[in-house]
């Protein structure tokens, strides 16, 4: 119901946008830019390439918005736009980069699955929360983007399959192959956070 | 050095970490300021509606979301689809063509008295000239081609042929 009713407020944001109503345009950028933010945030793990490329998404989106039919959800176009151009943008700048994070928020201490692993998890109970965020984003980025893409999309951001599918441009049955990859990838590289056996069967 | 790797529940649960990371605070409401100044100076540009043009047509064609693999896949079924074709074809029917327009006619004139019967169906006299295409509409005398291709004249009766034997008189 909710997820109706922000899609029709997007529809009557954008017909205004397209006559040329800033306001309008403003508003979708407030709307939109968080949940955009995280996206291209987690794609560069660098808060300053993050802050320039969502102003060039933004910009292109602005160009571009004549052009937009509405045949998908302005949601799902946005986040197209920005996943194509953080490829793009990873892909010229190769493996040199450097990573600037953003600090975590305290209401990680209140996430209930958070708090599971590291009551079961010695290792991560022990380890600085600055620390383990490194460690988790430098074995995001040895990914390729592609499975970066729909790692932060589905297990960052929340989103489903069918969704993800649509932004990416590919089938479900891809979107699954390269989640299941990519897990398979991370669970290897963060093997030192896992519970030992004793933990486990406690 | 871990005993086990982490399942994929507990790597989620890890994950969940990275959904707390904040930007400073503020940030969307300064980004909003910077986009705006962006919008004015790309307005203010000389050569902004290129941009714009080439930007709306980009964002129109990404929208098919082509699979490139797959259409050039069949663009190179169709090449050599179209390129066995033309090899195949020509060797049934173009040859002959070739053939009688690029050697001269050897004609020879055959009585009407010697085609038994004057009619037959499978009888098929072939003028290596049409008349049509010398523009001559006379009445023609009646050839036939002698190309190594059709071989010696046979004789038909009752539309049946005869002999495919060699004509040449052995003793």
């Amino acid at each position: 119901m909710e997820q109706e009713e922000s899609r029709r407020e997007d529809e009557s944001l954008v017909a205004r946008a397209k006559t040329g109503d800033a306001t309008a345009f403003d508003a979708l950028v407030m709307k939109h830019s968080s949940r955009l933010y995280r996206l291209v945030y987690n794609m560069t793990s660098n808060h300053e390439d993050a802050n320039d490329l969502m102003q060039d998404v933004w910009a292109k989106a602005y160009r571009s918005i004549g052009g937009f039919l509405g045949k998908s959800q302005f949601y799902t176009w946005i986040h197209s736009i920005a996943v194509n151009m953080c490829i793009n943008f990873l892909k010229k700048r190769g493996r040199r980069y450097t990573l600037s994070l953003d600090d975590v928020d305290s209401g990680v201490q209140n996430d209930k699955e958070f708090i599971e692993l590291t009551a079961a998890s010695t290792p991560v109970r022990e380890t600085d929360l600055g620390e383990l965020q490194k460690k988790i984003t430098e074995a995001m980025m040895k990914l390729t983007p592609e499975h970066r893409a729909v790692v932060t999309m589905f297990d960052i951001q929340g989103m489903a399959h069918a969704e993800i599918s649509k932004i990416t441009g590919v089938s479900e049955g891809t979107v699954r192959s390269r989640l299941f990859y990519a897990h398979r990838q991370l669970q290897a590289w963060l093997a030192e956070f896992a519970p030992s056996q004793s933990q486990t069967a406690q | 050095m871990a005993d086990k790797q982490l399942d994929e529940k507990q790597l989620q649960a890890l994950l969940r970490l990275k959904r707390y990371e904040e930007p400073p605070p503020a940030y969307f409401d300064s980004l909003l300021v910077s986009i705006q100044l962006r919008q004015r100076e790309e307005i203010l540009q000389p050569r902004g509606w290129r941009r714009a043009g080439w930007d709306r047509l980009k964002t129109y064609l990404s929208l098919w979301k082509v699979d490139w693999a797959y259409a050039g896949s069949m663009a190179a079924i169709l090449v050599i689809g179209i390129g066995v074709i033309q090899i195949v074809l020509p060797y049934k029917s173009i040859p002959s063509i070739q053939t009688a327009s690029t050697q001269p006619p050897t004609t020879t004139v055959v009585s009407r008295e010697s085609l038994q019967p004057a009619n037959s169906p499978m009888l098929t006299l072939q003028p290596s000239r049409s008349p049509m295409l010398q523009n001559n509409f006379e009445l023609a005398p009646l050839e036939t081609t002698r190309g190594s291709h059709l071989g010696p004249a046979r004789y038909v009766i009752d539309a049946q042929p005869v002999s495919y034997e060699s004509t040449q008189i052995r003793f």
